[in-house]
């Protein structure tokens, strides 16, 4: 029901245009002709044959591509193996320098440098020092007085 | 059209019945073909046997579901491009993609050869419809002064009154509004109003989801109808 004012004015417009719209998509359609003669168009399955092979051929340079690297990194599988097999051979009979270091310095270890002092004084001196009396020339004042 | 697009049973896509239904007479054998084929391929077979057949490498098989099918790759072609190279192009498309999709399609009941093929030829011609668009193909789109006022005209007497038969417009000018369409809302309104499809038919067409085609035929219809009240 169409009614005054706008929104009857806005509804019937929109039916206008609804009908118009519906127009213009029937027009927009083609002919039977037309259609069949586009279907029928001379050479139309050849030129897809064509492309298909075309593409089939694409296809098949392209695995072939494929297939090649594949072969090639199959060749160089030995000897990359054989590489790494070097690699770790020569990894695990090198010591390493993290190794070296305990072993060299358990035995060439230096007395801490605050007890060099300690150390030297003989151990005559030591005991005298410890009894408070001098072992050595009188008025040398090495010990404890 | 519905019909064409529509599943069909097997049994009554038999060669004849399907030559004569396509209507298309002597031109039906594709160029390029020899007569040899029809050894090979007995023209009883089926659409499904004939794909069984193409799938081993039987040429002709391929060239009997071209020469049945073509039509309605033209027909659905048309309803979106207006030029004959075009739709060319697009049945070319088609059948390719179908050569090359043979292993996916499985046949049978409800999935039927034609519905397959139709699935594909839609989505070509969306496919080719954005690549249209994209490339800036929009001269088509363009209304020479002439052609806007002789529109105005044509609306103003439908607005007064005036009966559709009595707008008719020409189908040029009618391409050249709806391709200021966007792909999507045309693609849409084309299958919705020419085909008479379901918005459910849309969706397994396209593959979109059905509130997605809900969604665009409502967005495509006020398109239209924008576009149509900017030339009254």
């Amino acid at each position: 029901m169409l009614t005054n004012g706008k929104s009857g004015k806005d509804e019937l417009n929109d039916e206008t245009l609804n009908r118009f719209s519906g127009e213009l998509l029937r027009a927009s359609e083609a002919g039977e002709a037309e259609i069949s003669t586009a279907a029928a168009s001379p050479f139309l399955y050849r030129r897809i044959r064509v492309r298909i092979e075309a593409e089939e051929r694409r296809i098949a340079q392209q695995r072939g591509a494929w297939l090649s690297l594949l072969t090639g990194v199959k060749h160089a599988i030995p000897a990359l193996l054989a590489f790494a097999v070097v690699a770790v051979a020569s990894l695990m009979l090198t010591p390493s320098h993290s190794q070296q270091w305990p072993a060299a310095s358990v035995g060439n270890e230096e007395p801490p440098t605050l007890l060099l002092d300690v150390f030297s004084f003989s151990q005559d001196e030591l005991i005298a020092s410890a009894a408070g009396v001098e072992a050595g020339q009188p008025g040398n004042g090495g010990g404890t007085k | 059209m519905k019909e064409r697009i529509a599943e069909r049973p097997q049994a009554s896509i038999a060669a004849p019945a399907a030559k004569a239904s396509l209507g298309m007479g002597e031109v039906e054998t594709p160029a390029g073909t020899n007569d040899d084929m029809s050894a090979e391929t007995t023209p009883e077979m089926t659409d499904d046997e004939l794909v069984a057949a193409a799938r081993t490498g039987d040429e002709s098989a391929f060239s009997r579901l071209f020469e049945r099918h073509r039509r309605l790759v033209s027909r659905l072609g048309y309803r979106f491009f207006p030029r004959r190279d075009q739709v060319e192009e697009i049945i070319q498309e088609s059948f390719i993609k179908a050569y090359f999709a043979l292993d996916d399609y499985q046949g049978g009941g409800e999935k039927s050869f034609v519905s397959w093929l139709a699935r594909i030829a839609v989505r070509t011609c969306y496919d080719e419809l954005r690549r249209t668009r994209r490339r800036g193909e929009s001269s088509i789109g363009d209304l020479s002064e002439d052609e806007a006022a002789y529109l105005h005209e044509r609306l103003r007497d439908l607005s007064a009154g005036g009966n559709v038969e009595g707008a008719a417009i020409s189908r040029d000018l009618a391409n050249k509004l709806l391709a200021r369409l966007r792909p999507d809302d045309r693609m849409v309104l084309a299958l919705l109003k020419l085909e008479e499809l379901s918005i459910a038919e849309i969706s397994n067409l396209t593959g979109w989801t059905t509130a997605k085609v809900k969604m665009r035929s409502h967005r495509a219809q006020r398109g239209l109808r924008q576009l149509l009240r900017k030339l009254l």
